[in-house]
């Protein structure tokens, strides 16, 4: 299949699947406006951070009135996850051009790295993968700028009784629930929710990123325990 | 909020983000991690998310309220169990939104 078929069957791909970020998009750019941020900001970073969870962290904490630098370090851990993708993805982008890799990482999100391993598993040792994530890419990326203006520049008009911003937390459970495998996944879920829930109130707001601490901490903890009770038996 | 704020925020976040996505396939690609900074980076992800979500869902007004809370726990639940039967974002959205406006609704009556 030539490079042009790949980036089309990408883009194929990847349309179906962004449709389901419409609320979500629609719900970070309400919130970014929310929060206080001029428009053409608002704009600016689902285009240059592009990341979802990120964006509505970062837009809860400046409602909270956090300090800048929690604010940031929040965003910047939750858009930890994508350094593992990072990792998994640097196998297909070896002896690409400079140029190419900068991009491959520009782009880097849950979506476009979940298709793209699918394609990879579909059809191993596919010459033209870089075509594919780059047809997943610019649907996603342009879907989501678009979702988010949507949210900038006509959510206000939604009316409040819809409660749209109620599906900010339920993406975060249908982003999460796929995770949910094993007891280590499920003691990090848990721990961090209760953390979540008990540090809510320590200064700075820095209750998310403990609550984090606390969550991986303990589902590192069971991992041991439970590679324990496997090795015991 | 000041302007420049909002300004600042979204460029630390642009450069941050692109350094944490770069830093394995660009500049460290032939590096691998230990399994335990693979696996710890990994749980990150259910951990942030939980603590995000949980307290939106139980402290909506301030306090932890599970009585007032009911329909969106329930909703959430509904999101969870169907989140993790199918792919895909819209369907399980969809069956919380459907779930929490429903019970409300029932409530009031």
């Amino acid at each position: 299949m030539p490079a042009r078929d790949e980036f089309l069957a990408g883009a194929r791909l990847s349309f179906g699947a962004t449709l389901s970020f419409l609320p979500f998009g629609v719900v970070c750019g309400v919130a970014a406006i929310q929060a206080g941020m001029t428009e053409a900001a608002a704009v600016a970073m689902p285009a240059l951070v592009f990341g979802g969870s990120s964006q509505v962290v970062v837009n809860q904490l400046l409602l909270a009135k956090a300090p800048l630098w929690v604010v940031i370090a929040s965003g910047l851990i939750v858009n930890l996850r994508f350094m593992i993708y990072s990792a998994a993805l640097a196998r297909h982008a070896r002896g690409a051009p400079l140029k190419e890799r900068i991009l491959f990482a520009a782009f880097i999100v849950d979506h476009t790295y979940a298709l793209t391993e699918q394609r990879w598993r579909d059809k191993p040792g596919n010459p033209h993968l870089l075509a594919f994530y780059f047809g997943c890419s610019v649907v996603t990326w342009s879907a989501w700028l678009l979702f988010n203006a949507l949210g900038i520049f006509a959510g206000l008009a939604i009316p409040p009784s819809w409660q749209l911003e109620f599906t900010v937390p339920l993406a975060f459970v249908s982003l999460m629930a796929p995770l949910l495998r094993d007891r280590g996944m499920w003691a990090a879920a848990v721990t961090g929710g209760i953390a979540g829930l008990v540090l809510a109130n320590l200064p700075l707001k820095l209750g998310l990123i403990a609550a984090c601490a606390v969550g991986v901490a303990i589902a590192m903890g069971v991992d041991r325990w439970s590679r324990g009770r496997v090795g015991s038996s | 909020m000041e302007p420049w704020q909002g300004w600042f925020v979204v460029a630390a976040m642009a450069v941050g983000t692109f350094a944490i996505r770069w830093s394995l396939l660009g500049a460290m690609h032939q590096r691998t991690f230990d399994p335990w900074v693979e696996r710890s980076l990994m749980l990150v992800l259910p951990a942030m998310f939980s603590a995000i979500a949980i307290p939106m869902l139980l402290r909506a007004s301030g306090d932890v309220d599970l009585i007032h809370s009911a329909p969106k726990i329930v909703a959430a639940l509904a999101t969870l169990w169907c989140a993790m039967r199918r792919r895909g974002y819209l369907l399980p959205l969809v069956i919380g939104m459907i779930v929490m406006h429903a019970l409300q609704w029932l409530l009031r009556m």
